[in-house]
């Protein structure tokens, strides 16, 4: 399947939903499946119609072991960093203008630079000493709700280089480099 | 995570979770149809 990217260029994926993605899909149907489970057991118990419930249940986890299947073949494996749900749902309180654009960019420039390049493509100096190495932000942060950017700006990244910027810049300054990461994703700037 | 940036965050665990739902809430149409007594 082809799939078009930020910047309009094309590339072949193998599957457009990642294993991450079909692990939660899994997930629901397991859920599902249970509940059905539960439903065809207790109907059955008091002697009523409870075979299409067990069908049901069958259907729900055959998917989920399809998903799965998937998952572990032919999807990709994209690994996020973990985003608790009340984060990934943040918005931005003050409304997008070009001059918080211009400050992010000022911020950028100042902090970040360094490890994720003067374009965003992860390729700054430091760059390349870094295990894992920097990501490409023109590619990763359209994928990605505002809220979780500005979450693993904040509290930075486990396991990487990525430090929390919240004890070095405020919360609106935050904000300001997630408009100008847009901003530059969309070819913006 | 739907790859290709056609969705993000919020929309893109909508899908995720709305897809089994989809198929949860027509499962659970289709069980609980009257089945027919078999003659």
């Amino acid at each position: 399947m082809v799939v078009v990217l930020a910047q309009g260029e094309a590339t072949a994926v193998t599957f457009p939903i990642s294993r991450q993605g079909l692990e939660q899909i899994a997930i629901a149907l397991v859920v599902g499946a249970a509940v059905f489970a539960l439903v065809a057991l207790w109907r059955h118990r008091r002697r009523r119609t409870w075979r299409r419930a067990a069908i049901s249940a069958g259907i729900l986890a055959g998917l989920a072991a399809v998903a799965l299947v998937l998952g572990y073949t032919v999807a990709p494996n994209i690994p996020t960093p973990p985003v608790p749900v009340t984060a990934r749902f943040a918005q931005d309180p003050v409304p997008d203008a070009p001059e918080r654009i211009a400050a992010g960019r000022e911020l950028y420039q100042r902090n970040c630079v360094v490890c994720h390049g003067a374009h965003g493509r992860g390729d700054g100096p430091a760059a390349f000493t870094l295990r894992p190495r920097p990501v490409d932000l023109v590619v990763h942060t359209p994928q990605h709700a505002p809220g979780e950017v500005f979450y693993w700006i904040s509290e930075g990244i486990p396991n990487t280089a990525m430090p929390g910027w919240k004890d070095r810049l405020t919360d609106a300054q935050r904000w300001q480099i997630v408009r100008f990461l847009y901003a530059l994703a969309a070819g913006r700037t | 995570m739907i790859v290709g940036h056609v969705l993000a965050g919020p929309l893109d665990a909508l899908v995720e979770l709305g897809l089994p739902l989809l198929v949860f809430a027509g499962l659970w149409w289709w069980s609980s149809r009257k089945e027919r007594r078999r003659p």
